[in-house]
């Protein structure tokens, strides 16, 4: 397992991590450094749990069938976390968007999250290296 | 010189005794033994009627034989038929169908399961049953978006 706290130091939560967008490049830089699959959430146009979990569906090629509903995002990304290679970070831009326009849909994102990572770790084989990472990028990127 | 008839006298109720003992438990053994013979009955499935499955809304024979055959497998085993893929959340019972969105009845965590309906060959399709713990099941095509009662 990758210790993110040598990697990025100063970084916080245990799977699930906050970080300004000002740092988005060198969280990513480094993420893609140590071996993570990277998956990123354009989050500039989710503003709502349609338009979240349509970018959801993009990031992590859900199938054409995906529902465009909480369960569906449930099983979907549990099978996504059965295929993708570990170990994998979700970077997930702009995310302010949706915790100011619907904090709901944000949270049931994150604990989806959250929950789905757990329970691909605790049901690896012995001789995977399954670890996956969250990164909550808050505010708009510098321009210029 | 003394007749041998009374020693017969006590001997003879003893042999029939001892041969009655031991007769008895040779038959018995023979009985706890054996395996009881039936005869050959049809041991045929139950039919959907019978498992109180309402088909009427599956178009085709093919499509309604299959959903029997996974309803059959969980009620008699709680896993589907082999090759059929198990969704859901993936903790410690497999399957659990969270009923995040509120569609069906309001229930603990872990009292509905979920199967695919097909076997998996390549990525998994849109449908799926959802087994309530008092035997209910619904039937989605469409990834949770709507559900169909057939039992």
């Amino acid at each position: 397992m990758i210790d993110l706290g040598k990697l990025l130091p100063g970084l916080r939560g245990r799977s699930i991590h906050v970080v300004e967008t000002a740092k988005a490049a060198e969280v990513v830089q480094k993420l893609k450094g140590a071996g993570f699959s990277l998956h990123m959430i354009a989050g500039d146009r989710a503003k709502d749990k349609i338009t979240f979990l349509a970018a959801a569906a993009d990031a992590f090629d859900f199938p054409a069938k995906f529902g465009k509903n909480w369960d569906a995002f449930i099983d979907s990304f549990a099978d996504f976390l059965e295929r993708v290679p570990m170990p994998a970070a979700v970077v997930w831009t702009r995310a302010d968007v949706l915790v100011q326009n619907d904090l709901q849909s944000f949270i049931e994102a994150v604990t989806t999250f959250d929950s789905a990572a757990v329970e691909r770790e605790l049901s690896a084989e012995d001789d995977e290296k399954v670890q996956v990472e969250f990164f909550v990028l808050m505010g708009e990127p510098r321009k210029g | 010189m003394k007749s041998a008839r009374p020693r017969l006298r006590r001997i003879v109720p003893v042999l029939i005794v001892l041969s009655v003992v031991l007769f008895g438990r040779v038959r018995g053994a023979e009985t706890r033994g054996a395996t009881p013979v039936t005869a050959p009955g049809p041991t045929a499935a139950p039919s959907p009627a019978e498992r109180g499955l309402d088909l009427g809304r599956v178009e085709t024979r093919e499509h309604r034989a299959q959903i029997e055959r996974v309803v059959e497998a969980m009620d008699r085993t709680g896993s589907p038929p082999p090759g059929v893929a198990q969704g859901g959340r993936r903790g410690a019972r497999k399957g659990v169908f969270l009923n995040a969105e509120g569609r069906l009845p309001r229930k603990p965590r872990g009292y509905w399961i979920e199967s695919d309906v097909w076997p998996r060959n390549g990525p998994r399709d849109a449908e799926r049953l959802i087994f309530g713990r008092e035997g209910e099941v619904y039937w989605t095509r469409d990834h949770y978006e709507t559900f169909v009662r057939l039992r």
